[in-house]
């Protein structure tokens, strides 16, 4: 959405925006493997429907906000909540309702759309806004939610008939908690620093932290809440109850190597969403909307190669096209590094974008059926509760990483970049460079550098070039970094059990053994 | 070889996805409502 209209008709900051948005991810990111066990336990499709039902619930109370409060309670909290029980069951109700080669196409279309509408987001958004009001993007989602209430009379239920239909509420609290603070350690290390603060963390009023950043503590604890998460969960499992995710999932060699090339797949797709805008709204001066523009390629190629991969199911293994799709995202992250240069346009990102599309298409049009057709349709929610939400902690992880890469290239080049300028006078450089120091963070968020009104404007020309040298010199920094991502993520690909395509799906009641 | 013709002709094959309504109306529920989840992180 355009967020200045929001900011306008709300009276608000854009600190304040950033709550709800954020807010949103983290209950997803909290409660979607609560939601995926729900639906095995409970029934996948009554689910599916409750979450419509409730994702409606919170669109509404947005699209009537007249104030931050409100919309937080709206999008980030009751949408979260609706979006959680409806994420899992949108893979889990594949698994029960499709086989063999049509599930391998229905995955090819799941990750199509999955990996398409993270880039096409920010347009969609600002076409709304452009044309009509950021209201009428909540009311869409009311339109759509009973659209998919009435179609899920066509789905047949399913859930998990051999495990007591008994939640386990402290293994609900322990991940959700967990994965809140986690994700929003890794969601904040961009405003905060991985470290030493950039800003004060201020928490209802309330500065808590001044020096150190609330990254660091997030995540520590994060973790630790998470280890005793699996120590529950083992502990449960043992005692012959219904845990949460039982931790026998991830023995699973074709699950637990799927899941993790998955995690890094998104960590390098984050990347690349998050280092481009930096350019074009820097560099080119480019808005949010035209920005998103330049995306498509990326979404275009995956939108049609993940589809048309999929079909490839029977014919070809889905390990090697899962390498070949690495390959050629390896190859265009480097012709991407490349393409930044003070003088790139959007016109110039079309074709590694494109390329890196096809890739991504290539990898997701076989992972998620690989990954997911690992287990039993009674651990399908539980499956995909997990998948979900380490794809989500794979994108926050990798916008974190590439942020903070990005972020010292840029202050480094800065300096670089006035120290060997001939054209600002020795004597003022100091002055210069320790103003740049602290803007830093402006440059990375796409605004001006500002600079002394009694700066001659030779000065003031040659301070906007060097800002628009070093966000390019960082943004092929940042790209070739995200190539360990690649890198990483064809040593995982190694990992995968080199199945053909038949032998993926796992029987009713057991899932695919260990051993493979 | 009657009785076995009989028999075989009341084999019914599954309609594919392609071949079946219902299966691209579960497909195209479960895919809006992936990109109504996912617009709303990203918008």
């Amino acid at each position: 959405m355009s967020l200045e209209s929001i900011i306008f008709d709300l009276h608000t900051d854009l600190q304040g925006i950033q709550w709800v948005i954020t807010g949103y991810s983290l209950t997803l990111a909290a409660l979607t493997v609560t939601g995926g066990r729900l639906g095995d336990l409970f029934g996948r499709r009554r689910m599916f429907s409750l979450g419509a039902i409730i994702f409606a619930i919170g669109s509404f109370i947005t699209s009537i906000s007249h104030s931050v409060p409100m919309m937080i309670a709206g999008e980030a909290i009751i949408e979260g909540i609706g979006a959680a029980l409806m994420m899992p069951a949108t893979t889990s109700l594949l698994i029960s309702n499709f086989k063999g080669k049509d599930r391998a196409i229905g995955f090819g279309i799941w990750g199509a759309v999955a990996g398409a509408a993270s880039a096409i987001g920010p347009v969609v958004g600002g076409f709304l806004s452009t044309n009509y009001s950021w209201r009428w993007g909540f009311r869409i989602n009311i339109i759509v939610a009973a659209l998919l209430l009435v179609g899920t009379l066509i789905i047949p239920e399913s859930h998990d008939e051999e495990e007591k239909p008994a939640l386990d509420v402290p293994g609900v609290f322990l991940s959700a908690a967990g994965l809140l603070a986690l994700v929003y350690g890794l969601i904040e290390a961009s405003t905060y620093g991985w470290w030493t603060a950039k800003q004060a963390f201020v928490l209802w009023g309330h500065t808590l932290l001044t020096h150190y950043s609330v990254t660091p503590f997030a995540v520590l604890v994060g973790l630790l809440i998470l280890a005793g998460f699996i120590a529950w969960e083992l502990k449960v499992d043992r005692d012959g109850r219904t845990p949460l995710v039982s931790m026998k999932l991830f023995e699973n060699r074709q699950f637990a190597s799927g899941v993790l090339l998955t995690t890094v797949m998104s960590l390098g797709q984050a990347g690349i969403i998050f280092s481009l805008p930096v350019f074009l709204e820097t560099v080119r001066g480019l808005d949010a909307l035209h920005t998103g523009y330049a995306l498509l390629p990326m979404s275009i190629a995956l939108l049609i190669v993940a589809p048309l991969g999929s079909t490839l199911a029977g014919k070809v293994r889905p390990k090697p096209i899962v390498q070949l799709g690495l390959l050629i995202n390896m190859i265009s992250t480097i012709v991407l590094a490349y393409a930044y240069t003070v003088h790139a346009t959007a016109s110039n990102f079309i074709l590694p974008l494109a390329l890196f599309g096809v890739g991504m298409g290539l990898v997701f049009s076989q992972l998620s059926n690989f990954t997911l057709s690992a287990v039993s349709p009674e651990e399908s929610g539980e499956a995909s509760g997990v998948n979900s939400t380490l794809r989500t902690v794979g994108s926050s992880l990798g916008s974190a990483i590439i942020g903070a890469v990005l972020l010292s290239a840029i202050s480094a080049n800065l300096t670089t970049g006035v120290q060997a300028s001939t054209i600002i006078p020795t004597i003022n450089k100091p002055a210069i460079t320790q103003a740049l120091a602290t803007q830093t963070s402006a440059v990375q968020s796409g605004e001006t550098v500002q600079t002394a009104t009694k700066v001659p404007v030779q000065i003031t020309n040659e301070i906007s070039r060097i800002t628009h040298q070093a966000t390019a010199d960082a943004d092929r920094t940042a790209t070739l970094f995200g190539l360990l991502f690649g890198i990483l993520g064809l040593l995982v690909s190694t990992l995968l059990p080199n199945l053909k395509a038949t032998d993926l799906i796992a029987q009713k009641g057991k899932s695919v053994a260990a051993g493979h | 070889m009657a009785k076995l013709a009989t028999t075989d002709s009341t084999i019914q094959t599954e309609p594919t996805l392609l071949q079946s309504p219902k299966k691209l109306g579960i497909l195209l529920v479960l895919s809006m409502a992936l990109l109504i989840i996912i617009l709303d992180t990203r918008c």
